[in-house]
C-alpha cells in the first residue's frame, strides 16, 4: 500500500484550521486535512469528533467560523454549486421522500447533480440488488443506503465524500462496496471515507486522518501510522524475563513465570531483540499494531500523547 | 387491559413534549372567545341595540351560511354564540385532528412508534395516549371558555353548553382522525382524509343552515348548533357527538388490529422504477412533493367555492319575500346585497386558499427537519434555486386554488341566479387576492430562511389576519390594528370597484419579503 501513499500530489481537498462552533459546542477546532487526487483517504474519529461537520463544510452546506477549505481547489461555500458538479456525497443517515420510488430517488439526486450514465446506474441497481420500484418509506436503512450510493457511484464525480457509507449493508452488500471502491481508485478518482469499521479502512484506505474533538491527532499512511505505533511481543525466555520490563520503551509488561507479554515502542523493539537473546529465547511471537490498536490509543482512556 | 398498558405514560410524553403548543393552542382560543365577549358588549351595550343587530342578521340566509344560525341575538350570550360557534368549534376540530395525526401516524411515519412497542406498551396504547392527549386539551378550551364567559357575567348554562359544543366537536374530530390515521402509511394523507371531513361537515352545516336546516343536522358543528346555547339550552346533541366519537374510536381500534406497525390499510403498490428528467430539477421535486396537497386544495376549494357561490340566489329569494328587510337597507339594490355576500364568500375562500399556500411555502422546512434538503442541496443548484422553487410552486399552487375557489363560486352563483357573467366576474374577483395571499407566503418563505425554528408562526400569521378580517368589523377592533392584514387593504370584489395600487403595493410587499428570505437561506447552514 506504501506505494500508493500519495503525499505529493496535488491536494484534492486542503482545510486549515477549520472552527465551527454549535452554541456553546465547538465542532471542529482548527482541523486539518489533506487529501491527495486519486487517493482513498480513511477519515476516523470516535463519534461526535466532527466528521460530519468537516464533510458538511467540505461540500458547502455549512460554513465554517474560522480556517480554509478548498475542494478541487475552490471554496466549497462560495463556488458551491459549479464544485457539486464534480462531487457525490453519501450521508451517513440517508433520507428519502416516502412517496417518490428509489429508482425516482436516484434518478432526481442524478438530474440535480447535472446527469448519470444510465448504464452504470441500471448495472449498479442489478449489482446492488436494489429494487427501484420501492417507495422511500418501505425502505430499510441498508435500501435506502444503497440509493443513495448508487446515485453517488453511478456519477462521473471526481470526488466522492462517503459519510460512513456501508452502515446498515449486509455482509455481502460490503463486499460489493469494497469491490466498487477498487474499480473507481483503478478510474483514479479521489474519495474521502469516514468509517468506523477498521478493517474496512485498512484494506481500502492509502491514508487515514484520525480527528478527535475536533482536532486532527494523525495524519499519514498506514504504514507511517503503524511505526509510530507499538509493537506486541509475547516470548518465553530460560532465565526468568523480569528485567525486560524496566527497559525503556516498554510498556504494559506482565511477566508470568518465564512468560512476558509486552508492548514495545517501535524504535526499540532491537534493543529489547538483544536483550530478549541474552536471556535465551525459546518462543516469540512479535505482531506489528492494527489499525484498531492505532486508534484506541486516540480513542481510548490513555492520556493523549499526540496533541 | 394489556393492549392498553403504557397509555398514560405516553399521554406525559406528548404532553411533555408540547407543552409549550397545547397551552398556546388552549389560551388563544379562551383568550379570544372573552375578548369577542367583551367587544361585543361594547358594541351593542343595550338591548336596543342588540334588537338593531338581531334585525340585520335575523334569518339572511347568506349570514346563515358563513356565520351559522343566529339565535336569540336580543341577548349578549346569542350574539357571542353566534360569533364564533361555528367557527371556532370548526377550529377545535381542526386543532384536534392535526394533533391525532402528529401524535399518531406523523410518530409512526418518524419511526419511534415502532421503538415504543418494543417496550411494556400495548398495542392500542398510542393511539389510545394521543385520544386522552387531545381530549383533555378539548376539555380544557371547552371548560376555560366556560369559566371566562361566567366571568364576564354571561348565564352558567349557556356558556357550559357553549363550552361543550367546542369541546364535544374537538373530541368526535380527534377520534375521526384516529380512524384516517390507520388507512394510509403517510401523515399527509391521513391528515388530509381528516381534514375532508371536517370540511364535509362545515358545508353540509352552511347549505342547511342557508336553507331549512335539514342538511345541518347531519354535520358534527350542525349537532352543537342545536345545542342552542343562550337560547334554552338542549343538552341531547351532545349525545350525538359522544356516540359519533365512540363510534370513530372503535372503528380505529378495530383497524388497528388488522394491520402492522408502520403500515396502512391502503397498501403501497409498486411505483416507477425511473424518473422523468424534470423530476431531477428543483422546481420539479417541489411540484412533485407537492401535487397530492395542491390537488386536493384545488378540489376541495372549487367544491367549497360552489357550495357558497350556490347560495347566491337564496339571497335574491329572502330580500324579494322580506318587505321589511328591503325598507331596512334602503339604498341598497337586491344585486348589491347579492354582490356584497359573494364578497364576503371570496373573502374566505381567499383566506382559506391561502392556507394552501402557507402549507407549501412551509414545506421546505418540513423538507430540512426530516434532512431531506441535505441531498438536494449537494446537487449542481444554487441555495436560491433550491428554496425559489418551492416558492415558485407555491405561489403558483395558490394561483390555482384561488382560481378553483373563484371558478366554483362563479358557477355556483351562475348555476343559481343564470347570470354566466358571474363566472369571469367572481373568478377574477378570487384572483385578485393572490397579492395578499403573496404576502403571508413571503412571510413563510422568510421564517424558512432565517428563522426556521419559528416557521410555524406563519400559520399563526394566517390565523391572525384571518381573525381580523372575519371578525375584526363586528368587533370594531381599531383601524391601526386591522391595518396588519393585508387582505384589509384590498378592494372587497365584486361589491367594490378594483384598486390596482393595493394589489400591486401588496405585491411588491410579498416579492420582498421573498427576497429577504432567500437571502437568509443563502447565508446560513442547510440541513
Amino acid at each position: 500500500m506504501g506505494a500508493r501513499v500519495a503525499a505529493g500530489m496535488a491536494a484534492v481537498i486542503e482545510t486549515r484550521g477549520l472552527i465551527k462552533t454549535f452554541g456553546r459546542t465547538r465542532a471542529l477546532d482548527g482541523l486539518d486535512l489533506r487529501v491527495g487526487a486519486g487517493e482513498i483517504h480513511g477519515f476516523l474519529g470516535p463519534n461526535g469528533a466532527g466528521k460530519s461537520t468537516t464533510i458538511r463544510i467540505l461540500l458547502g452546506l455549512a460554513r465554517a467560523d474560522a480556517g480554509t477549505a478548498r475542494v478541487l481547489g475552490r471554496d466549497p461555500w462560495r463556488d458551491a454549486v459549479e464544485l457539486h458538479r464534480h462531487v457525490a456525497y453519501v450521508p451517513g443517515d440517508v433520507n428519502l421522500w416516502p412517496n417518490l420510488t428509489g429508482g425516482e430517488a436516484i434518478d432526481l439526486l442524478a438530474g440535480l447533480r447535472g446527469g448519470i450514465d444510465r448504464r452504470r446506474r441500471d448495472e449498479l441497481i442489478r449489482r446492488f440488488e436494489l429494487d427501484p420500484t420501492k417507495r422511500g418509506r418501505a425502505y430499510s436503512k441498508g435500501n435506502r443506503q444503497k440509493v443513495a450510493l448508487i446515485a453517488a457511484l453511478a456519477s462521473d464525480a471526481e470526488l466522492l465524500l462517503l459519510d460512513e457509507p456501508t452502515a446498515g449493508l449486509d455482509p455481502l452488500m460490503e463486499a460489493l462496496f469494497r469491490e466498487l471502491v477498487d474499480e473507481l481508485r483503478d478510474s483514479g478518482r479521489t474519495i474521502l471515507l469516514s468509517s468506523h469499521i477498521l478493517a474496512e479502512v485498512e484494506r481500502l484506505c492509502d491514508r487515514v486522518t484520525i480527528i478527535r474533538r475536533g482536532r486532527t491527532v494523525e495524519t499519514g499512511s498506514l504504514d507511517e501510522l503503524r511505526h509510530l505505533r507499538r509493537t506486541s511481543v509475547t516470548a518465553e525466555t530460560e532465565r526468568p524475563p523480569d528485567e525486560l520490563a524496566r527497559l525503556p520503551g516498554v510498556h504494559a509488561a506482565v511477566v508470568q513465570d518465564h512468560r512476558i507479554e509486552l508492548s514495545v515502542e517501535s524504535d526499540r523493539l532491537e534493543d529489547l531483540l538483544r536483550a530478549l537473546t541474552k536471556l535465551g529465547v525459546r518462543s516469540l511471537i512479535s505482531r506489528p499494531p492494527t489499525l484498531e490498536e492505532v486508534f484506541m490509543r486516540h480513542y481510548g482512556a490513555e492520556p493523549d500523547e499526540v496533541a | 387491559m394489556s393492549a392498553f398498558a403504557g397509555t398514560l405514560r405516553l399521554a406525559r410524553v406528548h404532553l411533555r413534549r408540547d407543552r409549550l403548543l397545547l397551552a398556546t393552542l388552549i389560551a388563544a382560543f379562551v383568550a379570544t372567545t372573552a375578548l369577542t365577549a367583551v367587544s361585543l358588549e361594547d358594541l351593542y351595550p343595550t338591548s336596543a341595540d342588540r334588537e338593531r343587530a338581531a334585525e340585520t342578521f335575523a334569518q339572511d340566509p347568506a349570514i346563515a351560511a358563513i356565520g351559522g344560525q343566529p339565535r336569540n341575538l336580543v341577548t349578549l350570550g346569542g350574539l357571542v354564540a353566534f360569533e364564533v360557534g361555528v367557527t371556532y368549534s370548526a377550529f377545535v376540530g381542526l386543532m384536534s385532528l392535526l394533533l391525532v395525526g402528529r401524535y399518531t401516524r406523523g410518530e409512526e411515519e418518524a419511526g419511534r412508534t415502532e421503538l415504543i412497542l418494543a417496550g411494556a406498551v400495548g398495542r392500542r396504547a398510542p393511539t389510545a395516549a394521543a385520544l386522552v392527549v387531545v381530549a383533555a386539551a378539548d376539555l380544557a378550551v371547552g371548560l376555560g371558555v366556560a369559566l371566562a364567559l361566567v366571568a364576564l357575567g354571561l348565564p352558567a348554562a349557556g356558556s357550559l353548553s357553549l363550552g361543550a359544543w367546542f369541546a364535544g366537536n374537538g373530541i368526535l374530530f380527534a377520534g375521526l382522525a384516529a380512524l384516517t390515521a390507520q388507512l394510509s402509511r403517510s401523515k399527509r394523507a391521513a391528515n388530509g382524509y381528516a381534514l375532508a371531513a371536517l370540511a364535509l361537515a362545515w358545508a353540509l352545516r352552511a347549505v342547511g343552515d342557508a336553507g331549512d336546516g335539514t342538511l345541518t343536522w347531519l354535520s358534527p358543528i350542525g349537532w352543537g348548533e342545536e345545542m342552542h346555547p343562550f337560547s334554552g339550552e338542549r343538552w341531547w346533541p351532545l349525545a350525538l357527538m359522544a356516540a359519533g366519537a365512540a363510534a370513530a374510536t372503535a372503528g380505529a381500534f378495530a383497524l388497528l388490529e388488522r394491520r402492522e406497525v408502520g403500515a396502512g390499510l391502503i397498501a403501497d403498490r409498486p411505483g416507477p422504477p425511473a424518473a422523468p428528467t424534470w423530476l431531477g430539477t428543483p422546481t420539479g421535486l417541489a411540484l412533485r412533493l407537492a401535487r397530492p396537497a395542491l390537488i386536493a386544495w384545488v378540489v376541495g376549494m372549487f367544491l367549497f367555492g360552489l357550495v357558497y357561490g350556490s347560495l347566491a340566489d337564496s339571497i335574491e329569494q329572502w330580500v324579494g319575500e322580506n318587505e321589511a328587510v328591503e325598507e331596512l337597507l334602503v339604498g341598497e339594490e337586491t344585486a348589491g346585497l347579492v354582490d356584497a355576500y359573494l364578497a364576503t364568500a371570496l373573502l374566505i375562500l381567499a383566506l382559506i386558499g391561502t392556507g394552501c399556500g402557507v402549507q407549501i411555502g412551509l414545506r421546505p422546512h418540513a423538507e430540512e427537519a426530516a434532512g431531506r434538503l441535505e441531498l438536494p442541496a449537494t446537487g449542481a443548484v444554487s441555495r436560491l434555486e433550491l428554496l425559489g422553487a418551492w416558492g415558485l410552486v407555491a405561489a403558483l399552487g395558490m394561483a390555482a386554488v384561488l382560481g378553483a375557489a373563484g371558478l366554483g363560486s362563479g358557477l355556483g352563483a351562475a348555476g343559481a341566479t343564470g347570470e354566466w357573467d358571474r363566472v369571469p366576474n367572481l373568478l377574477g374577483g378570487a384572483l385578485a387576492y393572490l397579492p395578499a395571499g403573496l404576502v403571508m407566503l413571503g412571510l413563510a418563505l422568510l421564517l424558512v430562511g432565517a428563522a426556521p425554528r419559528a416557521a410555524p408562526l406563519a400559520w399563526a400569521a394566517l390565523v391572525a389576519v384571518g381573525f381580523l378580517n372575519t371578525f375584526g368589523g363586528m368587533l370594531d377592533l381599531p383601524q391601526a390594528l386591522m391595518d396588519v392584514s393585508p387582505f384589509g387593504h384590498l378592494a372587497r370584489l365584486p361589491a367594490e370597484p378594483l384598486e390596482l395600487g393595493p394589489l400591486l403595493a401588496a405585491a411588491a410587499l410579498g416579492a420582498a419579503l421573498a427576497a429577504a428570505g432567500l437571502a437568509a437561506f443563502r447565508a446560513r447552514d442547510v440541513g
